[in-house]
């Protein structure tokens, strides 16, 4: 895999967790300069969780809606070393709140009609398209595994569910993406 | 939590890298801004609220399977008076903490919630059982008794297993899990802990306890139902026939002896032997005739009948001190077909062949025939019906009489007899009733039978006297009881053809001195008086002959070793 972004992200979840939770312990006692230095580090997740469910427009009002209410709802995190999972959770809730509100079908308008006839837009409108024919319990585990590459456990947590059904729901969701692809 | 990097081959690999870099075209904004958003920001109450607990506990699973559990307790004791519905209602409480960590909203789904929310309901239904039995407790004050018990629990049971209560679960359970999913969505911040395994291990035991109830008597009854028939097979063709053994008879006063010396009311076996002039045996044959003969006379088992049975021997053998020995042979034989006691002794023979036989060959009036006919027919018609009786008893299969003591000992711990569980309109033979009646049954039965097995060697006697000794437990003694009675009802089967004989030799001996007395001589065959017998006449048991002025009649008697051939003659 490669790209810039994707780099970075890759670099959050490898962070080292247990600087992460010092961080989430400190904001989560009221530190706004803990809660800062969280929203830097965890900002590319936060923006990449976001993308593919929304128009590109839309994405940082929704980074800046999610950390709106992790701000309010951070002393609820039992584990602060659960964070990014959380914070995944909570992204979802707020991209699925907006994506209600204004389809994502305008977006792929307004895409069709520019003049970027680049291979790599394509291959985008392409697999947005196809990510928005699957249910969301399909495309929100193929996009935390896919797009963030979160790990089994944090997939589970972060979509509250058990790890089987998680590995189940992968290789289900990879085969109708699949599927749907090649139509 | 731990972080896992095992990334597999995604067949899209490279859209989702175009994606990525797409977004880093697309979105790329200054990230500070973001950021010093917050700086500023006035700190926020950071409270948990009553709202986010209520949230956090169905998430949790803990008020769905309260939900559950008031379902299934209102529709279990709803009927039930109002402290019992209000413990109950308190007592799901905890069996919804206890069942929770299944119903976390990690592990939320149809399945779960309709499949094993009727088994925590049905947990629930049988939980109940608790706070009932509590509440017996306290407001009867006493402890409910094990087959109350078993009742109930068959009763809660077979009160889960019905259709209306299914389909009232199963709609509960979809309800539940419409409201948790809903509220996860709403509420994606608030986090519940997952349990540890040792709760989560006992919350599937407690769940799924209905279901092993069920599986667990229906295995265990059919292999316990299957097991006992197999034992009782085992002694089926192993029914006791006592041969009775006149040598033991002295046994018998080994085993009555202790109360009867204790007891005794009557007079003193161990005394009587002592006192043998003529004043005190006459003395002792009024007050036995008077005590024997009065209304209302009252005789025991066991003890009473042993005693009856050494005054009559005592008196029987002095017979020549009676003041009227036939009327005391008419007691004792009256004594012994009414009551039949278990120690038939040579006495039988020796009373007829010493003394009524002889009697009635020569020694009785002929105003004393008709009563002693009459006594005689009296006594062959009692041997008749006893016979009857003993056939009809020998008639019965070995199992049913052994079931029958079941039932009978099983209603003495248990109550009454099993019935099915009735189980979604079905009835299973495989029921926790079933399964206690087994138990039960078996566990009164197995010494019995043991006992009964011990039997069939040649003095059973014996074996009655020594078992007590060793198994000195009520319960044990008990069942030795039992098996005595058993023993004594087998040995009664010897009363007839011990008696008979005796009897019909009596009736032809009297049968031919009436005849004598009619037409003044004597029948030159028995069949001349063949009309005057109640039974038919055996030419290999009779033998007769008239010489001159006498006649003589000779009876084949069967006796315990050999047959012995007893002559009278008539003069």
């Amino acid at each position: 895999m490669n790209g810039t972004l994707l780099d970075k992200t890759a670099q959050v979840s490898k962070e080292s967790t247990v600087e992460l939770s010092a961080w989430v312990v400190q904001a989560q006692s009221g530190d706004n300069s803990a809660f800062e230095e969280l929203v830097r580090r965890t900002r590319g997740l936060v923006k990449k969780t976001a993308y593919p469910l929304l128009r590109a427009d839309q994405v940082d009002d929704a980074v800046q809606e999610s950390y709106l209410v992790v701000y309010q709802k951070i002393h609820h995190l039992r584990d602060p070393g659960a964070f990014q999972a959380w914070l995944v959770r909570i992204v979802l809730h707020v991209c699925y709140a907006i994506r209600k509100k204004t389809p994502l079908v305008a977006e792929v308008e307004d895409l069709a009609v520019s003049e970027d006839t680049t291979r790599q837009v394509d291959q985008r409108l392409e697999l947005k398209a196809a990510l928005d024919q699957l249910k969301d319990d399909d495309r929100n585990i193929l996009i935390l595994r896919e797009f963030l590459q979160l790990s089994y456990d944090e997939i589970a947590y972060a979509l509250r569910l058990p790890v089987g059904t998680v590995r189940s729901r992968i290789h289900n969701g990879r085969k109708k993406l699949a599927v749907i692809l090649k139509r | 939590m731990k972080i896992e990097n095992d990334l597999d081959d995604s067949p899209q690999q490279d859209l989702w890298a175009s994606l990525a870099g797409a977004m880093a075209e697309e979105t790329e904004t200054g990230e500070s801004e973001v950021a010093s958003a917050f700086r500023k920001r006035s700190p926020v109450v950071r409270r948990v609220g009553l709202g986010d607990k209520l949230v956090a506990q169905v998430l949790s699973g803990f008020l769905p399977v309260l939900f559950l559990a008031f379902v299934a307790t209102i529709l279990s004791v709803g009927s039930g008076d109002s402290l019992t519905v209000a413990v109950s209602l308190l007592f799901s409480m905890p069996l919804a903490w206890l069942l929770a960590p299944i119903f976390h909203i990690q592990r939320a789904g149809l399945g779960r919630f309709v499949g094993l929310g009727l088994l925590a309901a049905g947990a629930s239904e049988l939980g109940t059982l608790i706070p009932q039995t509590a509440t017996t407790y306290f407001t009867l004050d006493r402890e409910p008794t094990r087959w109350e018990l078993i009742v109930a629990l068959q009763t809660h049971l077979e009160s889960f297993l019905t259709w209306s209560h299914w389909c009232i679960y199963g709609v509960s359970g979809i309800l539940a899990l419409y409201v948790v999913v809903t509220v996860a969505r709403r509420f994606p911040w608030i986090d519940v802990a997952i349990s540890g395994r040792a709760r989560a291990i006992t919350a599937w035991a407690v769940v799924l306890s209905p279901a092993l109830l069920i599986l667990w008597c229906g295995s265990v009854v059919f292999l316990k139902q299957r097991a006992t028939a197999q034992w009782i097979e085992k002694y089926r063709g192993r029914e006791t026939r006592f041969s009775y053994s006149y040598t033991e008879q002295t046994v018998w006063s080994q085993i009555y002896q202790p109360k009867v010396v204790r007891e005794d009311n009557l007079s003193s076996p161990a005394n009587v032997g002592l006192k043998k002039s003529k004043s005190v045996i006459q003395a002792l044959e009024a007050k036995t005739s008077q005590t024997w003969n009065s209304p209302g006379h009252q005789v025991q088992r066991g003890a009473d009948l042993y005693r009856i049975e050494l005054v009559f021997e005592h008196l029987l053998e002095n017979s020549d001190a009676l003041a009227h020995p036939l009327e005391t042979v008419d007691n004792y034989l009256e004594f012994m077909t009414e009551y039949r006691p278990p120690y038939i002794s040579e006495r039988v023979s020796k009373v007829f062949s010493n003394l009524l036989l002889p009697a009635l060959a020569q020694g009785l009036s002929v105003r004393e025939l008709p009563f002693w006919k009459s006594r005689i027919e009296e006594l062959l018609s009692q041997c008749d019906h006893l016979e009857e009786d003993l056939n009809a008893d020998m008639a019965e299969t070995f199992q049913s009489y052994l079931m029958d003591e079941a039932r009978q000992k099983s209603a003495i711990f248990v109550g009454e007899a099993p019935r099915p569980l009735k189980a979604l309109g079905m009835e299973l033979p495989a029921s926790p009733l079933a399964l206690s009646y087994y138990v039960e049954a078996e566990r009164a039965l197995r010494p019995w039978l043991e006992i009964k097995s011990q039997l069939d060697p040649q003095h059973p006697e014996r074996l009655l006297l020594d078992w007590p000794a060793k198994e000195g437990t009520p319960f044990r003694k008990g069942s030795w009881y039992t098996a005595r009675l058993g023993f004594e009802r087998a040995v009664q089967r010897q009363w007839s053809p011990t008696l008979r004989p005796y009897l019909q030799t009596a009736q032809v001996l009297i049968a031919i001195r009436q005849f004598k007395v009619k037409t003044d001589s004597w029948p030159t065959t028995l069949e001349e008086i063949s009309g005057d017998l109640t039974f038919h006449l055996d030419p290999a048991m009779f033998s007769y002959r008239v010489e001159g002025k006498n006649a003589s009649l000779g009876a084949l008697i069967p006796q315990s070793s050999d047959h012995h051939q007893l002559v009278w003659t008539l003069r």
